[in-house]
């Protein structure tokens, strides 16, 4: 009688090595494409492990990235400061997970979400896809809900592969130290598109282009699952030690007139719902339309400095209360 | 269908729940794995999302459960009959009723509006995956044990688990209770071999059904979802690709099941036996949905072929238009399938009244030594197979008809060739001049212009799937000429089933990638 146990084990030996083909494939012989902004993350997750606390992490999405100079903060806090947002699509419970094991008491956690958010709070696969394509170990950050989504988030991975595989004409077979050590040699043009913090700064001195003067969404789309989440998040920093504070993205003038009733209502909620500070409202964080660059969210450089200011005044009850 | 396919064998979530299912039924003991395999069969059912199937389920289940140890309990033989005939016609009112009352309520409806009535309310149709199926193997039950060919299962669990076993559950194997019964009763004894080739032809099933099957849809739809603006050689070549199109979906998902049944050491009935090779419409139906067939030969050919045996020939040919008008009606209500049915039954018909022709031509160019002889019956049957797939096909009767009024249309192939040879060959050998001439050109000309409305492999129809296809059907082709990967030595073995595996995957990535995922089971809804 055979026994099932020999066939299972082989069944895995297999299932492996049928793994480690396609790993190799996909990771090794078509290895990520660096240029990528999101490959910044090895940069930002290094010196966010090799920063001595108490220190200042900021969560959010791209008016985070684009929004906050974080070597000002620095500087006028006297605290180091962590730029880890990319974009809005990458959620903010993962975010959590990322920096979960570097928050240490006195540590004070920012997180600006963009308005998107309190709609879409879980993220969106093609920006996790971007994500995990250049950052695989990111998959033991995923939330449940996002880790449901991850044959969806891969099939996307996939064909963005295939498609810049295919329209490629420069590929190169990854070096050894690549293989070995994966976003070790990120791209020189793409570390000085940052400061050491995570900022980006490519931007700062660009024309503005011309935004849409919508308003940033409808009250009526408003998502309850991201107050469970910035709870969560607030929840799990103070077992830590560290202090949650919650404020609000940057945005244009224009647009803010034009969300009056949404700002309205959903400051209501938020004050009513959550236990964590709130820092600012979102009409404190409206700035002329002058100071943007691409999106109501992206600040360029006078923009920027302003914000970051008027942060730096918003925070001080925070760290003078520890 | 979207949500429905929540546990398709070509769903991904199917991977962890046929490992979980497995892994379960392993490690249990052989009293409860009939439970283990029932409840699997029940989430997997419930996996389409149409939760009121299950409840039809359960009311075939009880209902033939009962009546058929009613019926073995019975002495009296009138008894017997009446209990059978009430059975069958239960069975077929479920079947008639969940498949047409929605359009026996339209019809209602607008009869009833016309004549000024009370009118009928419209009931929604319904999708019935699977139901066809598992009431044609209800009936073969109830008919067997009246019949004292088999006796009745007195085990509720083992009864439900014969009608519902998931492999089987949406698209067939019909299986007879004498096989599939029995061997659910059997003592479950791992054995690898059978497990490995079980994986094997999961695999292989589902390289037919995804690398060949669904390739070849994209353009079949191309054609057939538009029929009004194609003719001539598009719709031949629609016609012919759909003939393989059926074929590789269909045997493949039959693969598939297999493949799922052969782990927990079921054999289920074999569909298909290279139905194309067969060299009469008689064979190819030997060869074709074979466990359908073989229920239809049993269960309504043959009865009335006794019945009508005082008619000799005529009887046989009343007989074998009643039965495929049968086939016709259980694929669906719409004339499509009738006129499918009645196409076959009248090709068979024809073949029973040129038996004697057809002998002495067998005698004098016997098939087996002469493989013109062979050829040209392969591809008779071939070509009268694939015009009646028009049918089958075809969106509706209308399209059916468009079709074969405009198979010929537009290819003006013969005048292509005559231009061709007088222009290009026998111009210049008789007058000594070179075919540049204005002249000469209309040779291309009309070549070309057959060839216009003809575009080979539509616009979605990329280089990629062209390049999965060929080399699909080339590794089909070739696997039919060397020996089973199962016999390989170890270490090619499983190289080969690595390599396999890769071109799988890698097919199925390039899919998605393509944005064409998978298409429905064409079987899913029968």
């Amino acid at each position: 009688m055979d026994k099932p146990t020999n066939f299972l084990a082989k069944f895995l030996l297999f299932g492996c090595l049928l793994t480690t083909v396609l790993w190799l494939v996909f990771f090794v012989f078509l290895p990520p494409d660096y240029r990528d902004a999101f490959s910044i993350i090895y940069q930002k997750q290094a010196y966010l492990e090799k920063t001595q606390s108490p220190k200042v992490i900021l969560l959010g999405g791209s008016n985070v990235l684009y929004g906050i100079d974080s070597a000002l903060l620095e500087q006028r806090l006297g605290r180091p400061v962590i730029n880890i947002a990319l974009q809005v699509g990458i959620p903010l419970t993962m975010q959590m997970n990322q920096i979960e094991a570097q928050l240490k008491p006195g540590d004070i956690l920012l997180m600006s979400v963009e308005y998107d958010s309190y709609v879409l709070p879980d993220g969106s696969n093609s920006s996790l896809a971007r994500l995990l394509e250049v950052y695989p170990k990111g998959v033991g950050w995923l939330d449940p809900v996002n880790l449901k989504a991850l044959p969806d988030i891969l099939k996307i991975m996939f064909q963005e592969k295939y498609n810049r595989v295919r329209s490629s004409t420069d590929y190169k077979w990854p070096s050894l130290a690549e293989i070995v050590n994966p976003g070790s040699q990120l791209p020189e043009a793409l570390i000085q598109l940052f400061s050491p913090r995570g900022d980006i700064l490519a931007h700062l001195d660009l024309p503005g282009k011309p935004i849409s003067a919508a308003p940033f969404f409808a009250y009526t789309q408003f998502n309850p699952r991201i107050l469970d989440i910035i709870t969560d998040i607030g929840q799990r920093a103070a077992l830590k030690g560290a202090t949650a504070l919650l404020t609000f993205p940057s945005a244009r003038q224009t647009n803010c007139e034009a969300s009056q009733d949404t700002f309205a209502k959903l400051y209501d909620r938020l004050k009513r719902d959550l236990t964590l500070p709130i820092v600012g409202t979102p009409n404190r964080y409206c700035f002329p339309d002058i100071y943007f660059f691409d999106t109501s969210y992206h600040l360029l450089r006078e923009g920027r400095r302003v914000r970051t200011l008027q942060m730096v005044d918003d925070l001080q009850p925070y760290l003078n209360s520890r | 269908m979207g949500k429905e396919f929540f546990v398709s064998f070509t769903s991904i979530y199917f991977l962890p729940f046929m490992v979980a299912v497995y892994l379960v039924f392993l490690i249990s003991k052989n009293s409860y794995r009939w439970a283990i395999l029932l409840l699997a069969s029940i989430i997997f059912y419930l996996g389409l999302a149409l939760p009121y199937l299950l409840i039809i389920l359960i009311c075939v289940v009880l209902i033939n459960y009962f009546w058929a140890l009613w019926i073995d309990a019975s002495q009296s033989p009138q008894k017997r009959k009446v209990l059978l005939i009430s059975g069958i016609f239960i069975n077929i009112l479920i079947f008639f009723g969940t498949r047409y009352a929605g359009l026996l309520s339209q019809a209602l409806h607008f009869t009833f509006a016309a004549l000024q009535w009370v009118p009928v309310a419209i009931i929604p149709g319904l999708v019935t995956i699977g139901v066809s199926f598992y009431i044609f193997q209800a009936l073969a039950y109830l008919i067997n044990i009246y019949l004292e060919i088999d006796s009745p299962e007195k085990h509720l669990g083992y009864f439900a688990l014969y009608m519902s076993f998931f492999p089987k559950l949406l698209q067939g194997p019909i299986e007879r209770p004498g096989s599939l019964l029995t061997q659910l009763h059997q003592p479950f004894i791992f054995n690898a071999e059978q497990a490995r080739s079980g994986l094997y032809l999961f695999a292989w099933g589902l390289f037919k059904k995804v690398m060949i099957a669904d390739r070849l849809a994209i353009i079949v739809n191309f054609y057939y979802n538009d029929v009004i603006h194609h003719q001539g050689l598009g719709l031949i070549f629609a016609t012919y690709l759909f003939a393989f199109q059926i074929y590789f979906d269909f045997s493949g998902y039959s693969d598939m099941a297999i493949g799922i049944a052969r782990l927990f050491n079921i054999e289920l009935t074999q569909n298909f036996k290279q139905p194309y090779l067969a060299i009469t419409v008689t064979e190819f139906w030997r060869r074709w949905h074979i466990s359908f067939s073989s229920w239809l030969q049993d269960y309504v050919f043959r009865p009335l072929q006794l019945s009508l045996r005082h008619w000799k020939t005529k009887g046989a040919i009343v007989a074998l238009l009643i039965t495929f008008l049968v086939s016709g009606i259980w694929h669906g209500a719409s004339w499509n399938f009738v006129v499918w049915g009645l196409l076959f039954g009248i090709f068979m018909a024809l073949e029973i009244l040129s038996t004697p022709i057809r002998k002495k031509i067998n005698r004098k160019y016997p098939p087996e030594k002469s493989w013109w002889v062979r050829a040209w019956q392969i591809g008779i049957t071939f070509n009268l197979v694939s015009f009646a797939w028009i049918f089958f096909r075809a969106n509706n009767f209308s399209d059916a008809v468009y079709i074969i009024g405009h198979l010929f249309s537009g290819i003006r192939l013969v005048e292509c060739a005559k231009l061709t040879v007088k222009t290009w060959i026998l111009t210049p050998v008789l007058t000594g001049t070179l075919p540049l001439s204005a002249f000469g050109a209309q040779a291309p000309q009309v070549c070309l212009a057959t060839l216009q409305d003809f575009p080979l492999f539509p616009g979605k129809f990329s280089t990629e799937n062209l390049a999965i296809l060929l080399i699909s059907v080339f590794i089909y082709l070739i696997s039919g000429y060397i020996k089973p990967i199962s016999s390989w030595p170890s270490g090619l073995r499983w190289a080969g089933y690595l390599c396999f595996s890769l071109w799988l995957l890698f097919g199925i990535w390039m899919i998605e990638t393509l944005g064409q995922p998978f298409q429905e089971f064409l079987y899913f809804r029968f």
